[in-house]
């Protein structure tokens, strides 16, 4: 072979950057393979990374020492905080990007790595020797020996692009798909499914009247992403609300037929939460308009995304539709809105640190997996990257655990659930949501980039400081009494009265004279958790349960047909999902106390006598230090 | 349930079946403080000393619930190898849902099916082999419950339960559709204090709270009548269901009047029949259409009394034309044991029973009894008509599962109902629907445990399924 690498990854994409780096910066050297060097890290959808859900998944990233938020900190053109007049656990950041700095910003990163080589080439077949990865072969390279492989290759896997009843391969408009691998994936004995996502038509900025459109301005101040820079870019552009109108909706109903989603082309599963247009219409018929966000792709094109508005029809509907919405009534298309279909593998077939169950040292990330989004992607590209790099080392793998995390959640999801369409994250899909909050992304997480050495002392030290600075100004508050004629609160600490929903922080220092320590951000953590204190004494409660059922490993290989006293039913669900710990078979859908217990008695009787099953095996312990309020 | 491991159990342990004895037992690490709180002797539970055994008395609110014999046994000496108290009752289930009620009410916890044997295995006092065995049986046995369970309340309350925790699961859906899709989902018209305008979760969640708070008042009054068969007189009004009743009675104990309507509250009172055999009559309120709020409450106060009754006495007026009030009580309340009055007969007969019976098969078993309340006519026909239907409902006495499941059923519908309170709560008081939201998750646990399903609700399923979302 001509050449070797610790870790190979395929893709360089938002997943395959990230375990690129990540795993570069454990101290592997790494291969970073792209089909279009000029792509690395490109946003082939929406410019804008972040939102509910979303935004907390980058501000993990960042907390684990991956890059996205800080590149989107760098390069955004717009910052927003979605959900500001909720509680603080479900605001979510959310930025648009100048998509062609986001892109060129990524590169200089990984150019600048060391032990990184990004290079353009085509993987076409992963080399496989008694179920252990032992190398790749490349198009124009040839084979190259590595000792573990990350598949990041988002939607390139047998691509294929719709527009109306055109059909044509491609992994994203312009550049070509990749079957090789796909065929060499199958015959690795993996089952490849099809999924279908879909993008709205870009439009040329100098035809929409913006007059007639609602302008939505960034957040000021910007709410940053990343905990690690000072501040982000600030806030540069508008975006614009436009309505869809009746006669948008009759044309597009006038041509149903015509689209390449029901004209029964498409196999693939599409997305509910992020329709095509024809999509709503069909499904909401009483509607009367739709939202259209109409965002710029950057401040150096007046090319804009027309967010909500994804679709298949026909080149000439498209243009139609279009104008006849407001403002937009002389558009012109740069590019139409497509639907692409591709290549998934059943996420079940992961191990929960996302190597695959049938080939060691082969680990997937991203769309591969089932998923949707940029930041879904970066956030399983982090932990592969992490875990190849693990392996390298011989270290046992890292599990990062629903309960401190939505990267947790959704991995935990995808291993235990598999998909039925693409995953999307929302919060409601943690069950520990308070805990949760994408302001305390740092506190949760650090701990373990720093154990990586992806999080330096400095960062981590910092955020430490903020702790105790909050414990200290706890202390204060409850000593802390209203200053001035306040009879109503007499007797009551400040601490008593920030309890109260209707007080809020800023009350305190501007109506009852007290002198905060905190900064503004920590200000708003600090009453979270005075606020919620009962909601989160009651999760955390229900969370240690489950940390414990978490820890208790189902040993590798358990028969479950064989345990006694379970259902047939329930054995079956057991035997298809293979939970790893406790904890995941608690949530297959079915499963009942009596028939846990009737588990956990059965392999702890199993443990005790091969001694294979260790309660903290999966989990490496970061211990958070105590809080000293000062 | 597994996750918690450390704190105290309490179950009645004790073979199937109505013996002389009944066993409630404790183990964790209070079980001996527990049994202090509720168990008056010569000695505490805590002075005593291991194995040993002492008589004496449970206690709650200085009412003696049973004399028992306790025994202490010290960890590591006993079945779980954890601090265990056993409290030897008199074998009557309802005592000993007593007794268990008081040690929860102490501090203790329902344990679940197979913990005992759970903590037994886990401090090495049981091999393998033994667990398995005794949580084979019990997986069996927790099937077998949990169909008993349902089969108890099959029909009305577990219908309903499913029904309120339907509602439930819309308010949480929308709720957590304006968290997760701003853009999409307004929350003003959801939660928030801006009722007026939409609103339509505050309204979905007062209502099912109503519906828990009665349904709960229900049970205790079934609880507390458990020694006696109930039955409801039920007509529409103006039909003479008080004059009957004051007939039975021999005696004016309800306010009677030509004005129909006269009787808003439900009235409860304990008959002896010529045969020795008692019951608990129920007078309510008059079928009618709402007019006003005390008519609202009046049906509630009905359906409260029909919900928790053995059987119905159904009144009608003989001498007037059915009318669609007989109709709909047929048709609602027409299901299980009843009799059929036709009074006010001395003004004449204008209509044949069985065009009642008719309309609802089930009744066609029912006997008819013709009387004229206010003279007495008829009466030595209805005491021996509910003589007869009182052999045939008289509860047997209730198994201890059947106990347990209802303590625990009661038990769940009062936390579901106190979380859907701290949600309204939340809502009133803040924007932050995340609250709620965790609070309604609470409720939807207690409405999963009790009707036995333990699965999650996809409530994205839920929102796609009713919002348009998505950019």
């Amino acid at each position: 072979m001509s050449a070797s690498y610790d870790i190979t990854v395929v893709g360089a994409g938002h997943a395959g950057c990230e375990a690129a780096l990540a795993a570069a910066r454990m101290g592997c050297s790494v291969l970073l393979v792209t089909l279009n060097g000029d792509k690395v890290a490109a946003m082939s959808c929406n410019p804008a990374i972040g939102g509910i859900g979303k935004g907390h998944i980058v501000r993990e990233i960042d907390a684990l020492g991956g890059q996205m938020a800080q590149v989107i900190d760098r390069t955004g053109i717009q910052f927003r905080l979605l959900n500001r007049r909720k509680g603080p656990a479900v605001r979510g950041p959310r930025a648009q990007a100048d998509k062609a700095s986001y892109s060129r910003r990524f590169k200089q990163v990984i150019e600048s790595q060391q032990r990184l080589d990004l290079v353009q080439d085509e993987v076409l077949e992963l080399l496989v020797s008694a179920g252990h990865v032992e190398g790749v072969r490349c198009l124009f390279r040839g084979e190259i020996a590595t000792r573990s492989v990350i598949i990041a290759a988002g939607t390139f896997l047998a691509g294929m692009m719709h527009i109306g009843t055109d059909s044509f391969a491609g992994g994203r408009l312009g550049d070509p798909s990749s079957s090789e691998l796909s065929r060499s994936l199958k015959r690795l004995g993996f089952e490849l499914l099809r999924l279908k996502t879909g993008t709205p038509p870009r439009l040329d900025g100098r035809t929409i009247d913006f007059a007639k459109l609602t302008p939505q301005s960034g957040d000021e101040p910007p709410p940053k992403f990343s905990f690690v820079i000072p501040e982000c870019n600030g806030n540069k552009v508008n975006c614009y609300l436009a309505k869809t109108t009746p006669k948008c909706h009759q044309i597009i109903r006038e041509n149903l037929e015509r689209s390449a989603l029901f004209s029964g082309k498409i196999t693939g599963i599409g997305i509910r939460y992020c329709p095509s247009i024809e999509d709503k219409i069909k499904k909401f018929p009483h509607r009367e308009s739709h939202h259209i966000f109409i965002e710029p792709e950057g401040l150096a094109t007046d090319e804009c995304y027309a967010n909500g508005f994804a679709t298949s029809l026909p080149y000439d509907v498209q243009i139609a539709m279009l104008r006849a919405v407001p403002g937009l009534e002389e558009v012109k298309i740069t590019r139409p809105g497509y639907a692409i279909e591709y290549d998934f593998i059943q996420p079940t077939n992961l191990h929960p640190w996302l190597e695959t169950r049938r080939i060691a040292g082969l680990f997937l990330a991203g769309q591969i997996n089932g998923t949707s989004g940029y930041e879904e992607a970066a956030g399983q590209g982090l932990i592969a990257g992490i875990n190849a790099a693990l392996k390298v080392r011989g270290d046992k793998p890292f599990v990062i655990s629903r309960r401190e995390s939505y990267i947790g959640v959704m991995i935990d999801d995808l291993v235990t659930f598999g998909c039925k369409e693409p995953y999307r994250m929302f919060t409601a899909r943690s069950e520990h949501r308070l805990l949760l909050s994408a302001d305390t992304a740092d506190e949760r997480l650090m701990g373990y980039g720093r154990q990586f050495g992806l999080i330096s002392d400095e960062a981590y030290d910092s955020m430490m400081d903020r702790r105790r600075a909050r414990a200290r100004e706890m202390h204060a508050l409850k000593r802390a009494h209203p200053k001035g004629q306040h009879a109503e609160f007499a007797g009551a600490s400040l601490l008593e009265l920030l309890r109260r929903p209707e007080v809020r922080y800023a009350d305190l220092t501007d109506r009852f004279g007290f002198e905060s320590n905190l900064s503004l951000a920590d200000r708003d953590i600090l009453e979270m958790q005075v606020k919620y204190e009962g909601y989160i004494t009651r999760e955390e409660k229900k969370l240690a349960g489950a940390a414990k059922l978490d820890k208790i490993r189902i040993p590798e290989g358990t028969d479950f047909q064989r345990v006694p006293g379970l259902r047939a039913e329930i054995r079956e669900r057991l035997a298809e999902s293979r939970p790893a710990t406790l904890g995941a078979a608690r949530r297959i859908p079915g499963m009942t106390p009596a028939a846990l217990s009737v588990l956990s008695i059965h392999i702890a009787g199993r443990g005790s006598r091969g001694g294979t099953s260790k309660a903290d095996e999966l989990v490496p312990v970061v211990r958070r230090p105590p809080i000293s309020a000062g | 349930m597994l996750t918690e491991d450390n704190d105290t159990i309490a179950a009645i342990s004790t073979a199937p079946g109505v013996g002389a004895i009944g066993l409630v037992r404790l183990s964790g690490p209070d079980s001996i403080a527990i049994a202090d709180r509720v168990f008056v002797g010569s000695k505490r539970p805590s002075e005593m000393e291991h194995s040993r055994v002492q008589f004496g008395r449970v206690v709650r609110d200085g009412a003696v619930l049973d004399e028992v014999m306790l025994t202490v046994l010290r960890s590591p000496q006993s079945y779980t190898g954890e601090d265990v108290v056993e409290i030897s009752c008199h074998g009557n289930p309802l005592i000993l849902r007593d007794v268990l009620s008081a040690v929860i009410d102490a501090g203790a916890r329902l344990a679940t099916g197979g913990e005992f044997t759970r903590r037994a295995f886990l401090r090495g006092k049981m091999d393998l082999c033994q667990a398995e065995a005794v949580m084979e049986l019990l997986s069996a046995q927790t099937e077998e419950a949990k169909r008993v369970a349902l089969s108890q309340v099959r029909g009305r309350t577990s219908q309903e339960v499913a029904r309120l925790r339907e509602q439930v699961i819309r308010a949480k859906v929308e709720l957590d559709a304006s968290i997760d899709f701003p853009d999409d989902v307004s929350d003003e018209a959801l939660m928030g204090s801006d009722t007026a305008r939409g609103g339509s979760s505050v309204k979905l969640l007062l209502d099912t709270a109503r519906e828990l708070d009665a349904m709960i008042s229900a049970f205790a009054a079934s609880q507390q009548a458990q020694r006696l068969p109930t039955a409801a007189i039920v007509g529409k009004v103006n039909v003479g269901k008080s004059t009957l009743l004051n007939a039975l009675l021999a005696e004016d104990r309800v306010i009677t009047s030509e004005s129909a309507g006269t009787t808003r509250d439900r009235i409860d009172a304990d008959l002896a029949l010529s045969s020795g055999r008692r019951v608990r009559l129920s007078d309510t309120a008059g079928l009618v259409v709402p007019r006003d709020e005390l008519d609202v409450k009046a049906r509630v106060k009905m359906e409260e009394a029909v919900r928790s009754a053995d059987f119905l006495i159904m009144v009608f007026d003989a001498s007037s034309p059915l009318e669609d009030e007989d109709a709909q009580l047929v048709k609602t309340w027409g299901a299980g044991p009843a009799v059929l009055v036709l009074n006010k007969i001395d003004l004449g007969e204008r209509w044949d029973p069985s065009v009642l019976v008719g309309k609802c098969g089930d009744l066609s078993q029912a006997p008819v009894v013709r009387t004229c309340a206010i003279s007495g006519l008829g009466m030595d026909e209805l005491d021996g008509a509910l003589d007869k239907l009182l052999c045939a409902v008289t509860p047997e006495v209730p198994s201890e599962a059947c106990v347990v499941g209802t303590m625990r059923n009661e038990r769940l519908l009062q936390r579901a109902r106190d979380a859907i309170n701290a949600a309204l709560a939340a809502s009133h008081t803040g924007s932050w629907p995340e609250f709620a939201s965790s609070d309604l998750a609470e409720a939807l646990g207690a409405f999963n445990e009790f009707l036995g399903i333990d699965v999650g609700v996809d409530i994205l399923d839920e929102i796609f399924s009713r919002f348009c979302i998505g950019k």
